[in-house]
């Protein structure tokens, strides 16, 4: 074991995991990563192209090499990374991207071949043959990428979602974060501190610098019990900021179960969409390191990763607290690791300064002027090879940190396109002027790693957004803190032979770089493609700018010139569970029911999705084995006696008003004007293209009042083509229109005996032929007084009315009608019949109108008013349409029982089946009952002239054929008797 | 309407059943309301606003009562009147006697009405909006009113209390809309739950 004395570990309850199988035991308050360590565990896992053996090089989310498969089961959770993961009892951690134990993987042989796996290999390999491409190289790829596994089982856990809004959000709970929330809370405002670790602090945790000359530690618990007794404040803790979206808008994830054995029936993350109106970036920095050959065995990690492990976690990342320990920086920051690890007791072996003129602020060796050049060690580091001016030699050591500079950590600065700006005094990009709007930039993300200058920018930073929302802060009594000035000098990588990495992740090399140099690949972004540098799940954050240093030495450039890519969400990876917000299945997107849902149900209905709406495909019944069977008996039923459907689906829209008239008049391009009270009219709405935008009927129930319905499909934008009309066309008329889709349940009553059996709900009214006749409506009652409309209207082409009640009454007026129809031969009917009937009677649907055919092409072109204007007439009339002699026709099978299928292009016999040859396309078929044979409608070419001869139905998808005759539109009751009575 | 609706037909709610619905979930009290009448109105053009039941016309954003009718605001010059009242129309055709010559629509059966109430104080609301729909519920004070969408549906939001939160939405989509709501409430209680359950986990 190798945990030190103190940090921020409850060593008084011991927490049991494993690893590979291995029972171990850490703390609460370690990350796996930490616990690992604490029990001696360096090798963590392998990297993805060579195999090599890897060990944590971080000790935050910026990890790219401790990446973990956590759980099992369907809750398998690969790629997670072992310096964030929470420890918790009974946690099950497996390493991942090795065959064998992970000590002997046999793919390391793959680190054999690694001159074959150089930048642009992939380009390069698999150029040739082109035919390979897809069966062999592609599978291939697919099969090496990527490093976990997954379950391949269904995510069992709850996802949450929300929305919060704020006056300020602080991204970051570090020295910067707290200053600014704590200003910003004091002023009143409505504040969000959001930090992506389970404890506030940041940096404060993993430094051994005294606030007010006591432990850190302490203000930031002094700092975190006011902002969550404030209740202007919300703290939310395991929470990532992963996006900068428009309008203020910010995503984050809060991880409210991950820490749990199992989230059992609790959430396990929520998605936050955050609105603010301000935003103070406080995400700090992430430290960079030193490419030098076989920089990548477990022990080797950044110097400020093994100050947060020895200050935070207690843990010395070595198998014995006596092993030596190196430093190798370019800074003075480098140095503070050394006096840490002084101060808790370990062997420094010393501090390796790449500076000549390196200061000394301690008690330990120094080399300065020298190199660390090379490392030996098989699953972890052993020794390491120090290069002076006067030579170079081999010194026993079991850890080395390395300390390159740090890199403000700008991702959330970039994402509305905001490109960072090279600093030369800090020797970092920092954040541009560009920020997405409302967003400034604090502490060590904008360049002020000094606590003292975290703290002062934070507050600084807060009282600045918040004047700008005119209110006043007054700026918090900081603790005394130290401000150390940043003295660095730029250095990017030791030279000399053998592979330095530079991307952990990715197992890029600084020759990778040079190749991709030599080979013209020498911006930024053309670089990031050909090494594949900066990829994959840490998007580089530890290895870019080190990479853009190196491109630029080798171009000559300055970095400046040299540039950087941007970033884009998200800051870490988000689980796809967690942007679904846990709606999955049949859940996934609301659905509608009708007024007759229960009542369908209990019936053994067969539902079908129209749209969102679920509507009763057919009633199946016990000796039907095939749909086909109910359909045909639903249909000849109500052709028979009397059909009931659930219609309530099509749009229906209240217009009411003095100017309502004129309203319907300019909207439909037929007559609407000259309708009586007490009737109905059907209608054609046209775009303002001349097409057709919907159809429907008009029913007038008094001077002022009207109520128009649309096709299920179009409820909505007809509506919205309404309310267009009538807030901005024409807004001088007096007409009021609201949805009534909803409020009543309407139910077709279709065959001839839909009269007698309506009769028997009907209560006084005469609805006789004579009193009520085709295209009447009125207001009445049925069922002893509930109040009701009746349309006399029909889709069936049979004597039909409508009828809608109060849509509670749905369900039990369609029960109340089947039961005392039940003489009367009253059939429920679902869809397929519906639709069936419909194109038996060669009435138009959404499948004719599908916004490309005109009313001509319908057979409706009279319909068309040259009386009067409306939307779409004058467009209608325009050459291109009236030259179009696609007209709508019926077309039946020479051999009656096969199948025509809507979509078929037609063709005339023997004409080749080209585009130049197409005459038109069917786009309704069905098996008809009543005529025994298989039927469509379809768009023909001078299609009145051609009824009666053949022509080819082709299918172009399945390859089939058919022969069929061109038929009236009408297969049923072509004078219209049987609707009039 | 006259009082003369003897229908022997049973109403369903829009859950598709014959009791309204209520659940408890944790300290959230979830229901259906299907006593309540619905009915929109519509200013003609030049008419002086009216006060029909002697509501103040609520503006934008807001609602208001007199007795047991309330009005809240839907669009320019539109409002939805609400009352407790059971009988078919009994609403629309009070309203239409109100406001003669005004366009009246009714539209109880248009919507469902839901209500969460809450049994541990105005917090526990504001928690469920945050989970809902994007609005700041510090904002969404006593008198509020609000057209928004939840889960892709849209819904009317009104407080008449602090302790209690009206959703009134379409009424096909009453399923899925309680699917929402339950899960909302379900996750706050689960939130909680999660949170005690990480103490001893952290310091």
């Amino acid at each position: 074991m190798t945990r030190l004395s103190g940090g921020l570990v409850d060593r008084s309850q011991s927490l049991h995991f494993t690893f590979n199988g291995r029972s171990l035991a850490g703390h609460p308050g370690d990350t796996l990563a930490s616990a690992l360590l604490a029990n001696g565990v360096r090798l963590m896992g392998r990297s993805f192209k060579y195999h090599r053996p890897r060990g944590p090089l971080t000790a935050g989310s910026e990890e790219p090499n401790a990446l973990v498969t956590l759980r099992n089961g369907a809750r398998l959770e690969p790629n997670t990374r072992a310096t964030v993961a929470e420890l918790y009892q009974g946690q099950e951690a497996y390493s991942q991207n090795h065959v064998g134990p992970l000590e002997r993987d046999m793919l390391a042989i793959n680190d054999l071949f690694s001159p074959f796996f150089a930048a642009g290999f992939y380009y390069k390999t698999f150029m040739w043959p082109g035919m390979l491409w897809e069966k062999f190289y592609e599978p291939l790829i697919r099969r090496a990428a990527g490093l976990g596994k997954l379950s391949m089982l269904a995510d069992p856990d709850k996802y949450g979602k929300g929305f919060l809004h704020c006056d300020v959000l602080v991204i970051g709970g570090g020295a910067a974060g707290l200053a600014s929330a704590l200003t910003a809370a004091r002023s009143g405002a409505q504040v969000i501190l959001a930090d992506e670790d389970f404890r506030l602090g940041g940096r404060l945790l993993a430094e051994s610098h005294l606030l007010d000359n006591a432990p850190a530690s302490e203000w930031v618990k002094r700092v975190e019990a006011e902002l969550s007794g404030m209740a202007n404040v919300r703290v939310l803790k395991r929470t990532t900021v992963f996006g900068a979206f428009d309008h203020g808008l910010f995503g984050a994830v809060e991880r409210v179960g991950d820490h749990l054995p199992t989230p059992g029936d609790g959430v396990r993350q929520t998605l936050w969409r955050i609105t603010a109106k301000r935003t103070v970036l406080c995400s700090g920095a992430v430290e960079r390191h030193i490419p030098f050959q076989n920089n990548d065995r477990p022990g080797i990690m950044l110097a400020g990763a093994m100050r947060a492990f020895v200050n935070r976690w207690a843990v010395c990342p070595v198998q014995d607290t006596t092993d030596p320990i190196a430093i190798f920086t370019s800074n003075d920051d480098g140095h503070r690791t050394a006096l840490d690890l002084i101060s808790r007791g370990a062997n420094v072996l010393g501090v390796v300064d790449v500076r000549a003129e390196a200061p000394r602020f301690g008690d330990y060796r120094l080399f300065a002027g020298a190199r660390v050049t090379n490392s030996r060690g098989r699953l972890g580091l052993r020794e390491i090879e120090i290069a002076t001016d006067s030579g170079s030699q081999w010194h026993r050591c079991s850890a080395l940190g390395v300390a390159g500079g740090w890199n403000p950590n700008v991702h959330l600065a970039s994402h509305h396109r905001g490109r960072p700006v090279w600093d030369a005094e800090i020797q970092g990009f920092v954040p541009g002027s560009d920020l997405p709007k409302g967003m400034s930039v604090a502490g060590a993300a904008a360049g002020h790693g000094s606590t003292h200058a975290a703290l002062t920018s934070g507050v600084q930073a807060a009282q600045a957004v918040l004047a700008e929302l005119e209110v006043k802060a007054d700026a918090p009594d900081l603790p005394a803190a130290e401000e150390a000035p940043i003295r660095q000098t730029q250095y990017w990588h030791v030279a000399g032979p053998g592979r330095a990495w530079v991307d952990f992740q990715n197992d890029v090399t600084v020759k990778d770089i040079a190749l991709s140099y030599q080979e013209n690949m020498r911006s930024v972004e053309h670089l990031k493609r050909w090494t594949t540098l900066g990829m994959a799940t840490d998007q580089g954050k530890t290895a870019n700018v080190t990479a853009i240093g190196i491109m630029s030495s080798l171009t000559g450039q300055t970095i400046a010139e040299t540039g950087t890519t941007i970033y884009r969400p998200p800051y870490t990876g988000v689980s796809i569970s967690v942007l679904g917000g846990g709606d999955t299945g049949k859940h996934f997107r609301p659905t509608r029911l009708t007024p007759t849902h229960a009542w369908a149900k209990s019936q053994g209905a067969v539902f079908v999705e129209v749209g969102q709406w679920m509507r009763a495909q057919y009633f199946p019944r016990p000796g039907e084995t095939t749909w086909r069977q109910t359909v045909d008996r639903e249909v000849l039923a109500t052709r028979a006696a009397v059909g009931l459907c659930d219609v309530t689906t099509l749009g229906k829209v209240d217009v009411q008003g003095a100017d309502a008239t004129a309203f319907l008049d300019r909207l439909y391009c037929n007559a609407m004007a000259s309708l009586k009270v007490g009737a109905v009219r059907y209608g054609i709405m046209l775009r303002e293209d001349g097409h057709v935008y919907d159809d429907g009927t008009c029913a007038r129930l008094s001077t002022n009042h009207y109520v128009v319905t649309t096709t299920t499909a179009n409820a909505g934008t007809i509506y919205r083509h309404m309310e267009f009309a009538r807030q901005c066309l024409w807004p001088e008329l007096d007409v009021h229109l609201i949805s009534t889709t909803e409020a009543w349940a309407q139910i077709s009553v279709a065959g001839p005996n839909a009269r007698r059996l309506l009769e028997r709900v009907v209560d006084t009214h005469d609805i006789s032929n004579e009193a009520f006749p085709f295209m009447a409506c009125a207001e009445l009652t049925v069922c002893n007084g509930l109040p009701a409309r009746l349309f006399r209207i029909s889709f069936s082409g049979e004597l039909a009315f409508e009828v809608a009640v109060p849509a509670r009454y749905g369900s039990a007026l369609m029960a109340r009608m089947v039961k005392v129809g039940a003489d009367l031969g009253a059939t429920p009917y679902g869809t397929e019949a519906l639709g069936v009937m419909r194109i038996e009677k060669g009435h138009v649907a959404g499948n004719e109108l599908n916004g490309q055919t005109t009313a001509q092409m319908l057979g409706m072109g009279k319909m068309v008013s040259v009386k009067k204007d409306a939307v779409g007439s004058v467009m209608s009339r325009r050459p291109g349409l009236v030259a179009d002699k696609r007209q709508l026709v019926g077309a039946m099978p020479l051999n009656a029982q096969e199948p025509l299928a809507a979509g078929s292009h037609l063709f005339a016999p023997g004409a080749a089946h080209t585009t130049n040859n197409d005459l038109g396309w069917l786009s309704s078929a069905a098996y008809s009952p009543h005529a025994a044979s298989f039927i469509a409608l379809g768009f023909l070419e001078d299609g009145a002239e051609r009824l009666g001869q053949e022509i080819i139905c082709a299918n172009p998808l399945s390859g089939r054929q058919v022969r069929a005759r061109v038929v009236s539109p009408v297969f049923v009751d072509p004078d219209g008797g049987r609707l009039r009575d | 309407m006259e009082d003369v609706c003897v229908t022997d037909l049973v109403a369903t709610t829009a859950l598709g059943e014959f009791v309204p619905r209520e659940q408890a979930i944790g300290q959230l009290v979830l229901s259906e309301n299907a006593s309540v009448a619905l009915a929109s109105l519509s200013l003609p053009m030049g008419v002086t606003r009216p006060a029909p039941f002697d509501i103040d016309l609520p503006g934008p954003g807001a609602w208001s009562a007199a007795g047991a009718v309330s009005a809240f605001w839907i669009g320019d010059g539109q409002w939805i009147f609400e009352s407790p009242e059971t009988r078919p129309c009994a609403l629309s055709e009070t309203l239409k006697s109100a406001v003669p010559g005004c366009p009246v629509t009714e539209q109880t059966d248009g919507y469902v009405v839901f209500e969460i109430r809450s049994q541990a104080g105005p917090r526990l609301i504001s928690d469920v909006i945050e989970r809902l729909a994007n609005l700041d519920a510090r904002k969404f004070t006593i008198g509020s009113a609000i057209r928004i969408s939840i889960a892709h549906m849209p819904v009317f939001l009104i407080r008449r209390d602090a302790g209690e939160m009206k959703i009134i939405g379409i009424r096909s989509m009453a399923a899925s809309l309680w699917h929402e709501l339950t899960t909302a409430a379900e996750h706050i209680r689960a939130t909680s739950s999660n949170l005690a359950g990480s103490k001893g986990q952290t310091q």
